[in-house]
Protein backbone atom coordinates (compact mmCIF):
# COMPACT_ATOMS: atom_id res chain seq x y z
CA UNK A 1 0.00 0.00 0.00
CA UNK A 2 3.07 2.56 0.40
CA UNK A 3 3.98 2.16 -2.64
CA UNK A 4 0.63 2.90 -4.14
CA UNK A 5 0.40 6.03 -1.89
CA UNK A 6 3.93 7.13 -2.55
CA UNK A 7 2.97 6.80 -6.41
CA UNK A 8 0.02 9.08 -5.92
CA UNK A 9 1.16 11.38 -3.30
CA UNK A 10 2.57 13.84 -5.88
CA UNK A 11 -0.82 14.43 -7.83
CA UNK A 12 -2.59 14.71 -4.60
CA UNK A 13 -0.18 17.63 -4.40
CA UNK A 14 -0.87 19.02 -7.36
CA UNK A 15 -4.67 18.75 -7.07
CA UNK A 16 -4.39 20.71 -3.81
CA UNK A 17 -2.35 23.41 -5.94
CA UNK A 18 -4.81 23.30 -8.57
CA UNK A 19 -7.01 25.27 -5.94
CA UNK A 20 -5.17 27.79 -5.32
CA UNK A 21 -1.11 28.65 -4.40
CA UNK A 22 -0.59 27.40 -1.20
CA UNK A 23 3.02 26.89 1.45
CA UNK A 24 4.59 23.84 2.30
CA UNK A 25 2.73 23.57 5.94
CA UNK A 26 -0.31 24.10 4.38
CA UNK A 27 0.18 21.18 2.18
CA UNK A 28 1.23 19.03 4.91
CA UNK A 29 -1.40 19.84 7.18
CA UNK A 30 -4.40 19.52 4.29
CA UNK A 31 -2.23 16.27 3.02
CA UNK A 32 -2.44 14.83 6.78
CA UNK A 33 -6.29 15.89 7.78
CA UNK A 34 -7.11 13.57 4.43
CA UNK A 35 -4.95 10.60 5.82
CA UNK A 36 -3.56 10.51 2.22
CA UNK A 37 0.00 11.04 3.41
CA UNK A 38 1.31 7.13 4.76
CA UNK A 39 5.52 8.61 5.53
CA UNK A 40 6.15 11.09 8.07
CA UNK A 41 5.25 14.37 6.63
CA UNK A 42 8.82 15.93 6.32
CA UNK A 43 8.95 13.33 3.07
CA UNK A 44 6.73 15.93 1.35
CA UNK A 45 10.24 18.15 0.91
CA UNK A 46 12.23 15.73 -1.43
CA UNK A 47 9.01 15.33 -3.06
CA UNK A 48 8.72 18.97 -3.69
CA UNK A 49 12.07 19.19 -4.95
CA UNK A 50 11.45 16.87 -7.47
CA UNK A 51 8.24 18.23 -8.65
CA UNK A 52 10.10 21.31 -9.04
CA UNK A 53 13.10 19.79 -10.78
CA UNK A 54 10.15 18.59 -13.06
CA UNK A 55 8.69 21.80 -13.47
CA UNK A 56 5.38 20.82 -12.55
CA UNK A 57 5.22 23.44 -9.77
CA UNK A 58 7.17 26.50 -9.02
CA UNK A 59 8.12 28.17 -6.12
CA UNK A 60 8.38 31.37 -4.76
CA UNK A 61 9.38 32.46 -0.92
CA UNK A 62 7.27 35.46 0.32
CA UNK A 63 6.87 37.14 3.55
CA UNK A 64 4.65 35.47 6.55
CA UNK A 65 2.22 37.81 8.28
CA UNK A 66 3.62 36.15 11.94
CA UNK A 67 6.48 34.47 11.34
CA UNK A 68 9.50 33.53 8.77
CA UNK A 69 9.19 33.86 4.97
CA UNK A 70 7.58 30.78 3.28
CA UNK A 71 8.43 29.27 0.39
CA UNK A 72 5.24 29.20 -1.89
CA UNK A 73 4.03 26.73 -4.40
CA UNK A 74 2.06 26.94 -7.30
CA UNK A 75 1.26 24.57 -10.55
CA UNK A 76 2.82 25.28 -13.43
CA UNK A 77 1.35 24.69 -17.16
CA UNK A 78 3.05 21.49 -17.03
CA UNK A 79 2.08 20.39 -13.77
CA UNK A 80 -1.84 21.61 -14.92
CA UNK A 81 -1.46 19.16 -18.11
CA UNK A 82 0.01 16.30 -15.97
CA UNK A 83 -2.50 16.53 -13.23
CA UNK A 84 -5.15 16.69 -16.32
CA UNK A 85 -3.90 13.12 -17.54
CA UNK A 86 -3.62 11.62 -14.33
CA UNK A 87 -7.68 12.55 -13.09
CA UNK A 88 -8.24 10.78 -16.40
CA UNK A 89 -6.17 7.69 -15.52
CA UNK A 90 -7.33 7.44 -12.38
CA UNK A 91 -10.86 7.35 -12.76
CA UNK A 92 -10.39 4.45 -15.25
CA UNK A 93 -8.08 2.73 -12.73
CA UNK A 94 -10.37 3.05 -9.34
CA UNK A 95 -13.71 2.01 -11.80
CA UNK A 96 -11.33 -1.26 -12.39
CA UNK A 97 -10.57 -1.70 -8.93
CA UNK A 98 -13.55 -1.32 -7.72
CA UNK A 99 -15.20 -3.59 -10.04
CA UNK A 100 -12.74 -6.43 -9.02
CA UNK A 101 -13.19 -5.90 -5.47
CA UNK A 102 -17.11 -5.87 -5.30
CA UNK A 103 -17.81 -9.77 -6.03
CA UNK A 104 -20.45 -10.37 -8.46
CA UNK A 105 -19.99 -7.25 -11.00
CA UNK A 106 -17.14 -8.83 -13.04
CA UNK B 1 13.40 27.30 26.01
CA UNK B 2 16.55 25.15 26.06
CA UNK B 3 15.30 21.16 25.96
CA UNK B 4 13.37 22.17 22.96
CA UNK B 5 16.51 24.18 20.91
CA UNK B 6 18.19 21.08 21.83
CA UNK B 7 15.33 18.16 20.51
CA UNK B 8 15.11 20.97 17.29
CA UNK B 9 19.50 20.85 17.24
CA UNK B 10 20.12 17.43 17.52
CA UNK B 11 17.12 16.46 14.37
CA UNK B 12 18.60 18.75 12.38
CA UNK B 13 21.70 17.08 13.65
CA UNK B 14 20.71 13.71 12.51
CA UNK B 15 19.22 14.66 9.22
CA UNK B 16 22.97 16.40 8.04
CA UNK B 17 24.61 13.08 8.88
CA UNK B 18 21.64 11.02 7.57
CA UNK B 19 21.73 12.85 4.02
CA UNK B 20 25.07 12.98 3.37
CA UNK B 21 24.79 10.97 0.52
CA UNK B 22 22.76 13.05 -1.26
CA UNK B 23 23.95 15.76 -3.85
CA UNK B 24 24.81 18.89 -2.31
CA UNK B 25 22.66 20.96 -3.50
CA UNK B 26 19.53 18.79 -3.02
CA UNK B 27 20.90 18.16 1.14
CA UNK B 28 21.04 22.19 1.51
CA UNK B 29 17.17 22.37 0.20
CA UNK B 30 16.45 19.86 1.99
CA UNK B 31 17.87 21.31 5.24
CA UNK B 32 16.29 24.41 4.31
CA UNK B 33 12.80 23.15 3.72
CA UNK B 34 12.91 21.24 7.09
CA UNK B 35 14.56 24.17 9.14
CA UNK B 36 11.69 26.34 7.63
CA UNK B 37 9.04 24.01 9.01
CA UNK B 38 10.10 23.42 12.09
CA UNK B 39 10.28 27.53 12.17
CA UNK B 40 6.84 27.69 11.17
CA UNK B 41 5.66 25.22 13.31
CA UNK B 42 7.73 25.72 16.71
CA UNK B 43 7.33 29.56 17.99
CA UNK B 44 9.41 30.41 21.22
CA UNK B 45 6.41 29.74 23.54
CA UNK B 46 6.19 25.91 22.64
CA UNK B 47 6.37 23.41 24.80
CA UNK B 48 8.26 20.72 24.77
CA UNK B 49 5.86 17.83 23.86
CA UNK B 50 4.39 20.32 21.82
CA UNK B 51 7.78 20.05 19.95
CA UNK B 52 8.49 16.41 20.44
CA UNK B 53 4.84 15.98 18.43
CA UNK B 54 5.86 18.46 15.62
CA UNK B 55 9.06 16.08 15.09
CA UNK B 56 7.02 12.74 15.43
CA UNK B 57 4.68 14.36 12.57
CA UNK B 58 7.90 14.93 10.86
CA UNK B 59 9.15 11.47 10.45
CA UNK B 60 12.30 10.34 11.55
CA UNK B 61 15.63 12.51 9.70
CA UNK B 62 16.41 9.13 8.17
CA UNK B 63 13.05 8.04 6.63
CA UNK B 64 13.39 11.54 5.00
CA UNK B 65 16.95 11.29 4.22
CA UNK B 66 15.79 7.81 2.39
CA UNK B 67 13.36 9.39 0.67
CA UNK B 68 15.15 11.99 -0.65
CA UNK B 69 17.88 9.87 -1.72
CA UNK B 70 15.49 7.46 -3.55
CA UNK B 71 13.65 10.78 -5.20
CA UNK B 72 17.08 12.57 -6.13
CA UNK B 73 17.79 9.25 -7.84
CA UNK B 74 14.97 9.02 -10.28
CA UNK B 75 16.53 12.80 -11.04
CA UNK B 76 18.60 12.31 -14.40
CA UNK B 77 20.83 14.82 -13.30
CA UNK B 78 22.07 13.42 -10.54
CA UNK B 79 24.26 11.24 -11.93
CA UNK B 80 25.34 8.27 -9.36
CA UNK B 81 27.54 5.75 -9.11
CA UNK B 82 27.74 4.78 -13.30
CA UNK B 83 24.86 6.15 -14.07
CA UNK B 84 26.17 9.03 -16.52
CA UNK B 85 28.31 6.79 -18.21
CA UNK B 86 25.42 4.59 -19.01
CA UNK B 87 23.67 7.15 -20.35
CA UNK B 88 25.85 8.27 -22.07
CA UNK B 89 25.87 5.23 -24.24
CA UNK B 90 22.16 4.73 -24.32
CA UNK B 91 21.93 7.93 -25.49
CA UNK B 92 24.53 7.72 -28.36
CA UNK B 93 23.51 4.14 -29.18
CA UNK B 94 19.63 5.88 -29.84
CA UNK B 95 20.82 8.43 -31.99
CA UNK B 96 22.64 5.65 -34.33
CA UNK B 97 20.05 3.93 -34.47
CA UNK B 98 17.75 6.69 -35.21
CA UNK B 99 20.45 8.04 -37.85
CA UNK B 100 22.08 4.66 -39.19
CA UNK B 101 19.45 1.95 -38.21
CA UNK B 102 17.47 2.69 -41.60
CA UNK B 103 20.19 1.62 -43.82
CA UNK B 104 20.80 -1.02 -41.63
CA UNK B 105 17.25 -2.81 -42.00
CA UNK B 106 14.90 -0.55 -44.00
CA UNK B 107 12.33 1.10 -42.03
CA UNK B 108 11.94 -1.15 -38.68
CA UNK B 109 15.43 0.24 -38.02
CA UNK B 110 14.25 3.67 -37.81
CA UNK B 111 11.23 2.33 -36.04
CA UNK B 112 13.57 0.55 -33.80
CA UNK B 113 15.58 4.12 -33.23
CA UNK B 114 12.34 5.80 -32.47
CA UNK B 115 10.86 3.33 -29.97
CA UNK B 116 14.52 3.96 -28.27
CA UNK B 117 14.30 7.60 -28.24
CA UNK B 118 10.66 7.51 -26.81
CA UNK B 119 11.89 5.68 -24.19
CA UNK B 120 14.91 7.56 -23.13
CA UNK B 121 14.78 9.33 -19.88
CA UNK B 122 16.95 12.18 -20.82
CA UNK B 123 14.77 13.68 -23.91
CA UNK B 124 11.39 15.61 -23.06
CA UNK B 125 8.55 16.01 -25.20
CA UNK B 126 10.33 18.36 -27.82
CA UNK B 127 13.30 16.39 -28.40
CA UNK B 128 11.06 13.22 -28.98
CA UNK B 129 9.47 14.66 -31.65
CA UNK B 130 11.99 16.09 -33.35
CA UNK B 131 14.13 12.82 -33.36
CA UNK B 132 11.19 11.35 -35.05
CA UNK B 133 10.60 13.73 -37.43
CA UNK B 134 14.07 13.96 -38.57
CA UNK B 135 13.70 11.79 -40.96
CA UNK B 136 10.73 12.05 -42.27
CA UNK B 137 10.92 16.03 -42.74
CA UNK B 138 14.33 14.85 -44.66
CA UNK B 139 12.81 12.75 -47.54
CA UNK B 140 9.96 14.88 -47.82
CA UNK B 141 12.50 17.91 -48.48
CA UNK B 142 14.11 15.36 -50.75
CA UNK B 143 11.51 14.65 -52.63
CA UNK B 144 10.16 18.07 -53.58
CA UNK B 145 13.65 18.78 -54.49
CA UNK B 146 13.02 16.19 -56.81
CA UNK B 147 9.87 17.38 -58.16
CA UNK B 148 11.01 21.13 -58.44
CA UNK B 149 13.80 19.21 -60.87
CA UNK B 150 11.35 19.26 -63.96
CA UNK B 151 10.47 22.69 -63.77
CA UNK B 152 13.88 24.12 -63.62
CA UNK B 153 15.68 21.62 -65.79
CA UNK B 154 18.11 24.21 -66.89
CA UNK B 155 20.19 24.26 -62.88
CA UNK B 156 19.10 20.58 -62.43
CA UNK B 157 22.67 19.80 -61.39
CA UNK B 158 22.28 23.08 -58.76
CA UNK B 159 19.40 22.24 -57.42
CA UNK B 160 20.15 18.51 -56.56
CA UNK B 161 23.37 19.65 -54.77
CA UNK B 162 21.62 22.82 -52.87
CA UNK B 163 18.80 20.28 -51.74
CA UNK B 164 21.28 17.48 -50.90
CA UNK B 165 23.82 19.76 -48.85
CA UNK B 166 20.38 21.34 -47.32
CA UNK B 167 18.85 17.88 -46.13
CA UNK B 168 22.82 16.79 -44.80
CA UNK B 169 22.85 20.22 -43.25
CA UNK B 170 19.46 19.20 -41.91
CA UNK B 171 20.27 15.63 -40.52
CA UNK B 172 23.51 17.05 -39.27
CA UNK B 173 21.81 20.01 -37.11
CA UNK B 174 18.62 17.58 -35.87
CA UNK B 175 20.81 14.76 -34.16
CA UNK B 176 23.14 17.19 -32.70
CA UNK B 177 20.38 18.92 -31.15
CA UNK B 178 19.15 15.66 -29.70
CA UNK B 179 22.84 15.20 -28.31
CA UNK B 180 22.86 18.04 -26.71
CA UNK B 181 19.62 17.77 -25.50
CA UNK B 182 20.39 14.43 -23.78
CA UNK B 183 23.88 15.63 -22.51
CA UNK B 184 22.19 18.70 -20.68
CA UNK B 185 20.15 16.68 -18.56
CA UNK B 186 22.73 13.89 -17.76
Amino acid sequence: MTELRRGTIAFCVLALLDERERYAVELVDALTASQALAAGAGTIYPLLSRLRDEKLVASTWQESPTGPPRRYYRLTASGRRSLEAFRGEWAQFRDAVDQLMTPGTS
Amino acid sequence: MPTSDTLIADYLERLRRASVDLPAGSRAELMQDIGAHLAEKVDATASEVQVRRVLDELGTPEEIAAVAADQSGARPSAGAGGGGGGGLAYDTATVLVLLLGGFVIPVLGWIAGVVMLWNGPRWDARHKWAGTLIWPAAIVFTLMVLTADHRASGHLGVVVVIGLAVVVAGLVAGFGYLLRGARSSR
